[in-house]
This record gives C-alpha cells, structure tokens and sequence, in this order.
C-alpha cells in the first residue's frame, strides 16, 4: 500500500507497506528515509545501503537512486521531501537576525541550501517520537498545518543531529587539514554505512577497509577516533541494538534472532545482550511486554 | 480503578475549578473519576485518557493579576499535536513547544488564568 501527499507549501509525504517494491532512477529533493519494520536497499551511485529500523537515509536535491524492498516481512517506509522554498525559508529564519528578517521577509529566495553528507544517521531520541507522530499523523489524515509542525521540527531535530553527528566528530579529526580531515570522514562514514547496511552478515575488517577505501590499520585507528570503539565493537552494538528491537517489536524466537541478527552461537548473543542492558534478551522481552 | 490508585493523582489547584474543570473534560478528553476529600477541602478526581489522574482542588492562593501561581502540568503523549489543538481553540500559549530534558514540552493559559505545562515524556534510553 503506498500513499503520497503533497502539501500546501510542496512538502511531500511517501509513506509504504510492502514486501516486494523496486524503483529506478529516483530523483527527488532533500529528503529523509525511513523505515519502521524490515528494511530498505538504496543504491546511490556506486555504493549500496540498507536502511533498517533504528536509522535514516538522508539525500540531497537531484541526488539519483534506485530502492528495492526484499522483506521476509513487511517492511514500512516512510519519506519526507522537503520543499525548496521551504528549506530556504527554514535555512533563512536560522541565519538572519530578526532585524534582516523584519526588513527582508522575502529574502530567503537567495539563500543557497546545503547539501548534507548522504549517510545513515540514527534514529534515537527526539527525532524518533517526531517521525513516528508524523506517520501517525499522516496514516490519520491530519491537517495540513499539523503535519508542516512536524516536518518543521523534523528539519530542525535532523541539523541538530547533524551537527552532532558530523561536524562535531568530524572535527575530533582535528589534526588534519580541512579537505583531508572531510575526506577521510567521508570514507569513515561508507565504513560506518557499510557496518549498519551489513551487519547481519558475516563481515570481516578487511571487507569494511575495502568498501571504505582505507587500510585496515588506518580504518582501525580513525574510526576509533569517531565513532570511540572499533569497527568490530561497532558492528557487535549494531547487532545487539537490532536484536533488541526485534525482542520489543516482533514475534520471532530467540534462536531466529540470533541468526538474523548475525550470531553464531546463542549464549555469546545472551552474555554479550547482559552486558549491554543488565537484562538477559528473555527477560528484556518480558519487560517491555 | 481502586480508590487507592485514583488518590494518587496529581493535586490540581485551579482557578474557577468547575469552568476550568470543563475545558479539561471538553478539550482534553478528562473524565471525572470521584469526588475526593484530602487535606479538608474537597477535590474532584478526574484522569485523562492515558491513565494519569489528577485531584482538582479550588485554589485559594491568588495573586494580584489573577493568574495562577500553580503550575500544572498535564502529561501528554503528543505534546505537537496538543499543541496545534490548543491553538485553534484560541488557548493563550506561553511558550512554544520547546525539548527539555525530560522530553517536549509548552505552556498555555487557560482564560481563568490556570497555567498549563504539557509535557510529553520522552524515554532517552532506549
């Protein structure tokens, strides 16, 4: 089931329940991708990332990408294109002053919009309740005005987020030049994507220094920098952050969440899951029930 | 519901109780659960529709711009939309809704001078 609206001020919402989908050639404004069960292969340019619940995908105008859904389970995902004029209104309301915004209410039609690194960002916190409340909302049919207040506050959330999630660690990478210190954050984020994208496969360090285009030494040292533990502590966190979504929000049995999350043995899963939320994963599952 | 669960409610003390009473039950959905004697006055226990009660006492403690000096805070489970309602209601808003560390949260006036905080908890944790 899809289902699309466009609103008064030509912000869009995409919103789908399937199993199978696939489209080519994508071709959008700003827009933020989400899903809330199964998951979502993007293919942007050359590289490939799988959107799964927990994160989002975020590309910029007149970015190109083909999305295919393969689910043993439903998947729905859920889209948000953000208008020009309302991203220069956004960006112009931010960075005038109320003087400039007084003498200029139309100024915001020169500002040129910024382009965000196109990587999987988490979905945790503020942002997470906005988004759930905007499908919500938009599966209710709400007015208009109430869902612009969350894509507005959506927008707001996400340059918070990317403030903290980019710029702030990009810049632990302090002793490097400016073009270097964004180059190699650029290629240390496809290592993070790759890790999220692929975390329920069996992945080596040597797979993430090739998709990243790093050594494995330098990968090591770097991503430790940023994202403060290794890839490998990064990927067994992803797992187990995904195995506890599953135990809250889907029937499988502990056995299948092992597997599916990308275990091999069921007691390292329950020791390591103990360790993480002071909770065994059945008795965590009893908690949230 | 046992009496003991309804007399641990949050104690309200409202302006004009029984008109501020009726914007809680007409516009937020409130539902008058008992009547209540606590401390020697005499309260209404009313609840809202996610299980949170609250005892409404007549406040007596007035300042001089009539306004409330209580701040009340109603918890909510989607503090934007309350908020758009609110505003079309033509609810006097204090402050936009604006995070906390406790979650999302903005103040409006009720017209017999009651503040209202509606807060929606956020779980930070998970």
């Amino acid at each position: 089931m899809k289902t699309f609206k466009v609103l008064y001020n030509q912000n869009k919402l995409y919103s789908e329940i399937t199993s199978e989908a696939s489209y080519t050639d994508q071709r959008n404004e700003l827009s933020l991708h989400v899903v809330f069960n199964g998951s979502e292969k993007y293919k942007v340019g050359k590289r490939t990332v799988v959107v799964f619940p927990g994160n989002f995908l975020i590309l910029n105008e007149g970015t190109s990408y083909d999305r295919d859904i393969y689910s043993n389970s439903i998947a729905n995902t859920f889209a948000i294109f953000f208008s020009k004029k309302f991203l220069q209104d956004f960006q112009y309301g931010f960075s005038s002053s109320v003087q400039n915004l007084l003498d200029e209410p139309i100024g915001c039609e020169v500002v040129q919009l910024s382009t965000f690194l196109e990587t999987i960002y988490p979905c945790k916190g503020d942002i997470k309740y906005n988004l759930r409340h905007l499908l919500d909302h938009f599966n209710e049919n709400s007015d208009d005005l109430l869902l612009d207040d969350y894509i507005y506050h959506a927008l707001l959330l996400f340059y918070c987020l990317y403030y903290k999630e980019v710029l702030n660690k990009s810049n632990r990478l302090s002793a490097l030049n400016a073009s270097t210190r964004d180059e190699l954050f650029k290629r240390l984020s496809l290592a993070k994507d790759f890790i999220l994208s692929n975390y329920n496969q069996d992945i080596s360090l040597e797979d993430i220094s090739t998709h990243s285009c790093l050594s494995p030494t330098h990968l090591f040292r770097t991503f430790k920098q940023i994202y403060n533990c290794s890839p490998h502590q990064y990927l067994i966190q992803t797992r187990l952050d995904n195995a506890r979504h599953m135990l809250k929000s889907t029937d499988y049995t502990l056995n299948e969440i092992v597997n599916l999350v990308g275990f091999t043995c069921p007691s390292t899963f329950i020791k390591l899951f103990k360790n993480k939320f002071h909770f065994t994963p059945g008795s965590y599952r009893n908690h949230v029930a | 519901m046992t009496s003991s669960e309804l007399i641990n409610g949050t104690p309200f003390y409202l302006n004009e109780p029984k008109m501020a009473m009726g914007f809680l039950i007409e516009k937020l959905g409130f539902v008058v659960h008992a009547h209540s004697v606590s401390k020697n006055l005499s309260g209404v226990m009313v609840g809202d529709n996610h299980g949170n009660f609250y005892e409404i006492f007549s406040n007596t403690r007035k300042s001089a711009d009539n306004q409330n000096d209580f701040n009340l805070v109603i918890k909510t489970t989607d503090c934007l939309r309350d908020f758009y309602n609110m505003t079309a209601d033509g609810l006097s808003i204090l402050n936009k809704p604006h995070y906390v560390p406790e979650g999302l949260v903005f103040e409006a006036l009720d017209p017999w001078g009651n503040r209202y905080t509606f807060l929606e908890k956020r779980d930070y944790t998970d």
